[in-house]
């Protein structure tokens, strides 16, 4: 069996590959939007100094 | 007893057990959204806020379970199927990604947004929606012999009642089943507020989720005669599960034993599911395909059956702890013990 041979026979191959390539661009921006902010909000200097307080050293 | 009907009984316990645990899950996602428009947010907000979580992702176990036992069991199946399915399930999976993300974007997002939660509530009911065509195909009638390969009618789909009244049974099941776990949960919690409300929007989806699985049932009469006629067949099975509906609503209308009132309701769904599916036996795809068309060999199967076996004495078992450790722990449920980050 070669690749072509055991590809699907079904219509709108072309159409599903584009609803995925959306689907991969809005979680992809969507996930870098929510990173930024997140160490925005909470940028790691704060972070190792809770820790540290977390920890008794300061 | 052979090994094509043991199969595809363990592949169908899968799907049942999917079937309601992502209907409580769909269903409080749905819920959830709605009480932002319904101003019911203050009331209900707190006991689907514990229920719904991240973990519950775990239910797509079981659909992944689901669809490997069916590409190995019938690899048949999976060559009709797969080549039919690929739109309807494509669209299920990205309705799946962007319920999933709602999820991880929710709980390190920045803000509440109202837009991405309806978004969320809506997702969970299309997604049983565009499942529920699986079923609708495998009534027959909606695929058609070109030369070697099957192809979907995506016209007679459409147009066919059958199609819509399966799709409003899903969606309106989903409704009820999640509704009446939710009022067993707020019950627990002691949250009787919304266990008021709760408990009217499960009373207010059980009407509804009767008579469309009437509807479905006078509509395979006229759609496929011999199925209608096997189902028939075992009435009974039908009838009983009448019977446990009947005393869902009885136990939810007098605000009694909620937690029996949900068993009831698992009762009445998997006589309904398990009748289904003992009737449409043996046929997975009218009138092409039987379950003992393209089976599996003996070893193969006699593996697949010991390892689905031991999956599920792993995942029950697993949702169980699940639910006890933080479901139902009562500190918990409250919302006593705070949050830690």
């Amino acid at each position: 069996m070669k690749t072509p041979e055991g590809a699907t026979s079904a219509a709108y191959v072309d159409t599903m590959l584009w609803l995925f390539v959306g689907l991969y661009i809005v979680l992809g921006t969507g996930s870098i939007i929510v990173l930024i902010r997140m160490f925005k909000k909470n940028p790691v200097e704060r972070e190792l100094e809770d820790h540290a307080i977390e920890r008794g050293e300061r | 007893m052979d090994l094509a009907i043991i199969g595809v009984s363990v592949l169908w316990l899968f799907l049942f057990g999917y079937i309601i645990i992502a209907s409580i899950d769909f269903g409080a996602g749905f819920f959830s959204a709605y009480s932002e428009i319904a101003n019911t947010k203050h009331v209900l907000h707190h006991i689907i806020q514990r229920y719904l979580s991240p973990v519950w992702e775990v239910t797509n176990v079981f659909l992944v379970f689901f669809f490997v036992g069916m590409v190995g069991f019938f690899p048949s199946a999976a060559f009709y199927y797969g080549t039919v399915l690929l739109v309807p399930v494509s669209i299920s999976i990205v309705l799946l990604a962007i319920r999933g993300s709602y999820y991880a974007f929710q709980t390190y997002g920045a803000k509440d947004s109202k837009f991405y939660v309806l978004l969320y509530g809506v997702a969970g009911l299309l997604i049983p929606a565009s499942l529920s065509i699986v079923l609708t195909i495998s009534e027959g009638g909606f695929v058609e012999m070109v030369g070697e390969n099957p192809v979907l009618l995506y016209k007679e789909l459409f147009f066919s009642p059958l199609t819509w009244s399966i799709v409003i049974l899903s969606v309106v099941s989903v409704l009820y089943i999640s509704a009446t776990f939710l009022t067993a949960y707020a019950d627990v919690a002691e949250d009787f507020k919304a266990r008021e409300i709760l408990r009217k929007y499960s009373l207010a989806w059980s009407g509804p989720t009767i008579l469309s699985a009437g509807l479905i049932i006078w509509q395979l009469r006229q759609h496929n005669e011999l199925h209608f006629a096997n189902i028939m067949d075992i009435w009974w099975v039908f009838a009983l599960s009448g019977v446990f509906f009947a005393i869902t609503v009885l136990f939810l209308w007098r605000r009694k034993y909620y937690s029996l009132a949900f068993w009831s309701l698992i009762i009445q769904f998997g006589l309904a599911f398990f009748g289904y599916g003992v009737s449409h036996y043996p046929y997975l795809l009218y009138p092409y395909l039987t379950i003992y068309d393209g089976f599996t060999n003996d070893a193969m199967a006699q593996a697949l059956i010991i390892a689905f076996i031991a999956g599920f004495a792993l995942l029950v078992p697993s949702i169980l702890l699940l639910a006890r450790l933080f479901l139902f722990n009562r500190t918990y449920v409250k919302g006593e013990e705070q949050r830690r980050y």
